[in-house]
């Protein structure tokens, strides 16, 4: 006989429970159950998951929720849920909440509730399963709660509504399982039987036909909540009360050695360490046998007043209980039916299909109204095909439903951007959804949609970062916010927050705690020891925990931690668009934007049917629309002009607004600043492993970014695909094409297969299959051993129309060693030729209007760099960069003219435009602060600026030291005076108000007197320390250049020198950290690449192996750094150094001054 | 009402029946008979404090430790003879017995006059 357990947290129960949803139900099932359930505190968070993998196992899923539950009532104060002072069960901990404080978790009273099945009597298909939904959803509320630590945050309802999501018409759709925490269970823990009985009375009451008791036994000291004693009166009380008593273990983990890391787990929660909360009781909540439970309900009987029979019944009413509660996927969850918008949301009126035809039709027009009538003819034919596809797979509603969002964000004038497989259908450029023409780039419907698949396909959209939510929204004002939700995602576990949350536990100090967190943060949390042998810059934490044994107790505990998750929060990019019903599909709760989120995450999404569509925010595309911003402001009618294109160009407006998605894909100065690899700032081609590459490649067309946003991989990588594609490319060999037939489509990549459009079209072409066919075979070949055999004899059987073979056995074992090889180093075209956009209007803007451009990066600050380099970059490129002011700079970083255009036709020449710094950087500036500054200019003295804009004094202190009020110091005033006069005013009791008449003298009549004249002058090197704590970079002279005398003592080389030396020099250089980088490689190897900046450029260095074990500790954390290596060349323009050693820059300078000291020279000249 | 357990945490030596259930035991000099059918429970322990290692696999171990409450008598003679009900825990790595508290109106007096 089996047992079902009723009562199982899985670790979706943050802070809470151990053990995968999939697990537990494997357990239940080896453990012969043909039903298990999944009970998750506070919501379904793992319930989607629970039921695909019962699924799989053939079993029954039964779902349910452990919720707060709160009866507020006159006399709540001496409720026995509460322990009031005196009361409390012995041996818990005395330290409860102070009275009159809310009731925190561990005191709220919590129930399970299960959803009966649409098979049970009474219950319509799917309304047990929307009744939890809507009661989850009604206990998180709508606000967001401030609370300290998950163990005390509770989604609660209050007991008088729970009736009216839980009774239906023909009775419940759901059963109250009364527990130990209950009230009723409290109530009982207390001896308080007569409380106890009308409690249950009053619940009986509530949802007649839907209450039981939940007997649990966990051994605890006898007389204890879970006590044998504790279960016996609960089993007593439901005879007395005439409901039923089922058996639970109430189980928080599959086995007992997981109650260890619960321990740890009810830490994180209450966020203290172990020994200062009350521990659970011991290590029994896991999921025991059936012959265990079954012994368990015989003790509880024969402790109990009643007969032995009482075990039999118990068990008996579990199973029944069970019975009712058994979901069906297909008929409660409609599990993986698409239940997408009705057509009257998005507008549409009659046959979506046809409404498709026509939109895309229209968009053939629209899109290629000066194609040639050959061309036209292609393009029609592909469309019909894809239609097809598309309208045969009911797909229509989805097609018009994203296009709808599309069309809103564009008349919100949201720049956005499809990206991924989508951008292979020419449907979906028609549609406007995507801005990649398939056909420009060879790309494959096929490969997006095929003919076998049955789950929505995925569309992604970037959008500007900074109107990201306005963009969510105007959906949920345009499709209701019964049909839209933003998705969830769940956070887990990994190295640095394993740490800290196991360091937490044990009671260690924050400085232990933080020098083992940050220097592990890189590696896996579940892996940890063997990290910790492994990595040289772990050596120290490696030789702590040798000699420290709370250290090595650590490392087990984070292990254990390791991919549990932690918290639930709003998805970056993930809105869900579903029909009316959508909340009775998932229960949804507060985001932290305050727009509800379904408590299901993006691994749901299919088999909840939910059509996600990922709006992403990419900062990036905020950057191009602020750019666009400023080249329209700044230039108007001359925007041409100015950016040096054509005078006629048809993507310039009037009013000097570019259409940056129909920019030509051919413009060769783009192409010609690419190969400089100075790409800083370019989408994606920045990093210094990219510009390594750009140098090698040296870009000129459209096809070679795609490419190099494929290859730059892992698997390309790995599979040396650069090296062929890049000799191909330069001349150095005769492009081989495999077999002559692959010419045509592998003309975009020199011969070399890249693609999955590549493969697609191999097979099809040897195979004869259709594309459709081939990317289903695609799909398997890295599982199934067998296709190689089906390759070969289609292929072979492949004649031409005089009955010659067109494979011979010799090419057919070379085409499968290149397929074969190929494996999981593809990379979908469509996904490049998407990437490759941004990437290349990046660079085209770069280009064309670089002011604009880096004032666009600065303020939306999208890449892996620092704002000292951008600043640099814009030096570079003769941009100047304009002081702080006061008076000038505002929130973003504006462009300026400095001086008019050379005559009315001119471009833009280096130095007519100047970038302002922001107030944006200040440290500390409140929002407040600036928009007081922003509202109140200009100031006439620093005084008024003091009275005005009213700064705080930390503020107007640090304004001064980076210069932004050097404009009002007056003439003949330093730095230094400028100071001064500051001292001045905060060292005054109170800030002199506008109409204080005392001070009024000295502020508004003679004031630029006021300021000191002859203050000493801040020195140079005090100025960039100032700038860089306050602003993060530094705007005088680059910080490396304090170091100098010791630098040119030692003969370090400028990283722009580099390139003057001969390929294996040994040389030194020196800088600021500005990227650190361990990328895929062909080895397999790890290889550290850091990347300096010394303000004359970037020097680029290589660590392997060697180097890094000598360079120890110094790779990951140390920010000025001192590396010495070889160069070697990796192109025309490039170079890098393959590292030896690396130093820290501030010990060696504190070595190098003392030594100097000690030879009796002053070193501080 | 209940008395609250008197906690002593004292090492002591106890002689089983051959599954294991205290049959007599002997704490300060004197030897006390069972004289109940025991009742088991389950207690943990603070591993934190005494645990360098905590690996899969150990976790059950570490954290929890069964108890026998049994009611006992005073076999010998002694200082300190306690007539009242027993805690008597076994440490499951060291095998060793431990006696966690014991219950009874008078021991305050007893033990700490």
């Amino acid at each position: 006989m089996s047992f079902t357990h009723l009562h199982v947290a899985s670790a979706f129960s943050a802070h809470y429970g151990t053990a995968q949803p999939g697990h537990l139900a494997a357990q239940a099932a080896s453990n012969g159950a043909d039903a298990a359930a999944i009970t998750d505190r506070d919501g379904l968070y793992g319930a989607i998951r629970h039921v695909g993998a019962c699924r799989a196992l053939g079993i029954d899923p039964i779902v349910g929720v452990e919720l707060g539950v709160s009866t507020p009532s006159p006399d709540d104060h001496d409720s026995p849920g509460r322990h009031p002072a005196g009361q409390r069960p012995a041996g818990q901990h005395p330290a409860g909440p102070p009275s009159g404080s809310p009731p925190i978790a561990a005191d709220a009273d919590r129930v399970v509730f299960l959803a009966h099945g649409g098979g049970a009597v009474g219950v319509g298909p799917g309304a047990g399963w929307a009744s939890l939904c809507r009661l989850i959803s009604a206990a998180h509320g709508r606000a967001t709660r401030k609370v300290n630590g998950s163990a005390n945050s509770v989604a609660t309802i209050p007991r008088a509504r729970v009736r009216a999501f839980l009774m239906g018409d023909d009775g419940p759709t759901g059963t109250v399982l009364l527990g130990p925490d209950s009230d009723v269970g409290r109530a009982v823990a207390h001896g308080a039987h007569g409380r106890a009985a009308a409690l249950l009375e009053a619940w009986k009451a509530e949802v007649p036909g839907g209450v039981a008791i939940e007997v649990v036994c966990h051994l605890t000291e006898p007389g204890e909540s879970r006590s044998l004693r504790h279960a016996a009166r609960m089993l007593e009380l439901a005879d007395a009360g005439r409901v039923p008593a089922v058996l639970t273990n109430a189980v928080r983990y599959r086995e007992p050695d997981e109650a260890l890391t619960a321990d740890v787990l009810d830490a994180a929660g209450h966020l203290a360490a172990l020994g200062s909360f009350e521990p659970q009781p011991n290590a029994q909540a896991f999921l025991k046998t059936p012959d265990a439970m079954r012994a368990l309900a015989r003790m509880i009987a024969d402790a109990s007043s009643l007969d032995r029979r009482a075990a039999e019944e118990m068990l008996a009413a579990t199973e029944e209980l069970a019975d009712r509660c058994r979901l069906d996927p297909d008929v409660d969850l409609g599990w993986r039916r698409a239940k997408v918008p009705e057509l009257s949301a998005i507008g549409v009126e009659g046959d979506p299909d046809q409404v498709l035809w026509r939109r895309a039709e229209a968009g053939v027009t629209e899109r290629f109204g000066d194609a040639s009538m050959a061309k036209r003819e292609q393009i029609e034919r592909r469309m019909r095909d894809e239609l097809e596809t598309i309208t045969s797979f009911g797909f229509a509603g989805y097609f018009l439903t994203v296009a709808d969002v599309s069309a809103m964000m564009r008349d919100m004038r949201v720049r956005n951007a499809a990206r991924g497989s989508g951008a292979g259908s020419l449907v979906t450029y028609l549609l406007r959804i995507s801005n990649v023409d398939p056909l420009e780039h060879d790309l494959l419907f096929e490969r997006f949609l095929g003919n076998k698949r049955e789950t929505l396909p995925d569309i992604d959209i970037d959008v500007e970062s900074a109107r990201r939510h306005e963009v969510y929204r105007a959906i949920f004002d345009r499709y209701g916010s019964n049909r839209v939700t933003l998705m969830s995602m769940q956070s887990t576990y990994r190295g640095r927050g394993a740490v800290r949350d196991a360091g937490l536990a044990l009671g260690l100090d924050e400085d232990q705690i933080d020098l083992v967190a940050n220097n592990v943060w890189r590696s896996n949390a579940r892996d940890m020891r063997k990290a910790l042998t492994e990595k040289p810059e772990l050596r120290q934490i490696a030789d702590l925990v040798k000699t420290n044994a709370q250290i090595d107790l650590l490392v087990d505990l984070t292990e254990r931690l390791d991919r549990l998750p932690r918290h639930i929060s709003m998805h970056p990019c993930g809105v869900i668009l579903g029909n009316s019903d959508l909340l009775s599909m998932t229960p949804v709760q507060p985001s932290g934007m305050g727009l509800p989120m379904s408590q299901f995450d993006k691994h749901d999404m299919n088999d909840a049917g939910l059509l996600k569509l990922d709006v992403l925010g990419v900062r990036m595309q905020s950057s191009m629309a602020f750019a666009l911003g400023e080249i329209e402001r700044l230039n108007g009618p001359r925007t041409a002009l100015a950016g040096a294109l054509p005078i006629d160009a048809p993507y310039v407006n009037r009013q000097g607004r570019i259409e940056l998605d129909a920019i030509p894909h051919d413009d060769e100065p783009t192409y010609e600043a690419i190969r400089t690899t100075h790409t800083l700032g370019m989408f994606q081609i920045e990093s210094p492993g990219q510009r390594e590459l750009i140098g090698k490649m040296q870009p000129d067309q459209y096809e070679d970014l795609i490419a190099d946003i494929s290859l730059f991989r892992p698997g390309p990588m790995k599979g040396n695909m650069v090296a062929p594609y890049l000799d191909t490319k330069h001349g150095f060999q005769k492009p081989d094409y495999i077999h002559p037939t692959f010419a045509p489509f592998l003309q975009d990549s020199y011969g070399v297969v890249i693609y999955h459009e590549h493969v697609l079209r191999i097979l099809n072409a040897t195979m004869g299959i259709s594309l459709a066919e081939a990317d289903e075979m695609r799909r398997q070949m890295e599982k199934r051993a067998d296709l190689e055999g089906e390759f070969r004899s289609k292929t072979a059987a492949n004649v031409d129309e005089h009955g010659r073979r067109r494979y011979t056995d010799k090419e057919i074992d070379r085409i499968w060693g290149v397929l074969k090889g190929f494996g999981s180093f593809g990379f979908c075209k469509a996904h490049g030729a998407a990437f490759a956009l941004p990437t290349y209007q990046t660079a085209w803007l770069k280009t064309h209007y670089p002011a604009e451009f880096l004032a666009g990066i600065l303020t939306h600050d999208p890449g892996m760099y620092p704002k000292r380099l951008l600043l640099a970059e814009a030096k570079r490129m003769g941009v100047p960069v304009l002081p702080l002011d006061v008076n000038a700079s505002s929130e973003v970083y504006h462009v300026e003219r400095l001086r008019p255009p050379r005559t009315p036709v001119a471009r833009t020449y280096a130095g007519d435009l100047g970038i302002r710094l922001s107030l944006l950087d200040v440290q500390g500036i409140t929002e407040h602060e600036t928009t007081r500054i922003l509202e109140n200019r200009p100031f006439t003295s620093i005084a008024d600026f003091y009275q005005r804009a009213t700064p705080s004094r930390r503020l107007f202190e640090r304004l001064g030291q980076v210069g932004a009020l050097d404009s009002l110091g007056g003439d003949g005033r330093n730095r230094g005076d400028v100071m001064a006069r500051i001292r001045q005013l905060t060292s005054r009791a109170s800030r002199p108000k506008p109409a204080d008449t005392i001070n009024q003298l000295d502020f508004d009549v003679d004031d630029s007197a006021s300021v000191p004249t002859g203050s000493p002058e801040m020195p140079a090197h005090e100025r960039i320390s100032r700038e860089l704590d306050i602003l993060s970079m530094e705007v005088t002279e680059h910080v490396i250049e304090s170091y100098r005398p010791m630098l040119d003592d030692l003969g370090v080389i400028r990283a722009a020198d580099l390139i003057d030396n001969w390929n294996g020099t040994t040389v030194l250089v020196a800088g600021i950290r500005i990227a650190t980088q361990t990328p895929p490689m062909r080895s397999g190897k790890r290889v550290v690449f850091i990347s300096l900046d010394d303000g004359s450029g970037c020097s680029d260095s290589t660590f392997f192996e060697e180097a890094q074990n000598r360079a120890g500790s110094l790779l990951f954390g140390t920010k000025l750094l001192l590396i010495q290596g070889r160069t070697r060349r990796t192109g025309e323009r490039g170079i890098s150094l393959e590292a030896d050693n690396a130093w820290d820059l501030k010990a060696l300078w504190r070595d190098w001054q003392a030594t100097r000291a000690a030879a009796g020279r002053d070193v501080l000249t | 009402m209940r008395i609250d357990a008197q906690r002593i945490d004292e090492r002591i030596a106890v002689e089983t029946t051959d599954e294991g259930t205290p049959l007599r035991f002997t704490w300060r000099r004197v030897v006390y008979g069972v004289v109940s059918a025991p009742e088991v429970w389950i207690t943990r322990q603070a591993w934190w404090r005494s645990a360098t290692r905590a690996p899969r696999g150990s976790g059950s171990e570490l954290l929890e430790m069964h108890v026998w409450r049994v009611d006992a008598l005073p076999l010998t003679d002694g200082a300190h003879r306690v007539d009242g009900t027993f805690d008597l825990a076994r440490d499951p790595i060291s095998r060793e017995w431990l006696l966690l508290g014991v219950f009874d109106d008078q021991i305050d007096q007893q033990l700490f006059a």
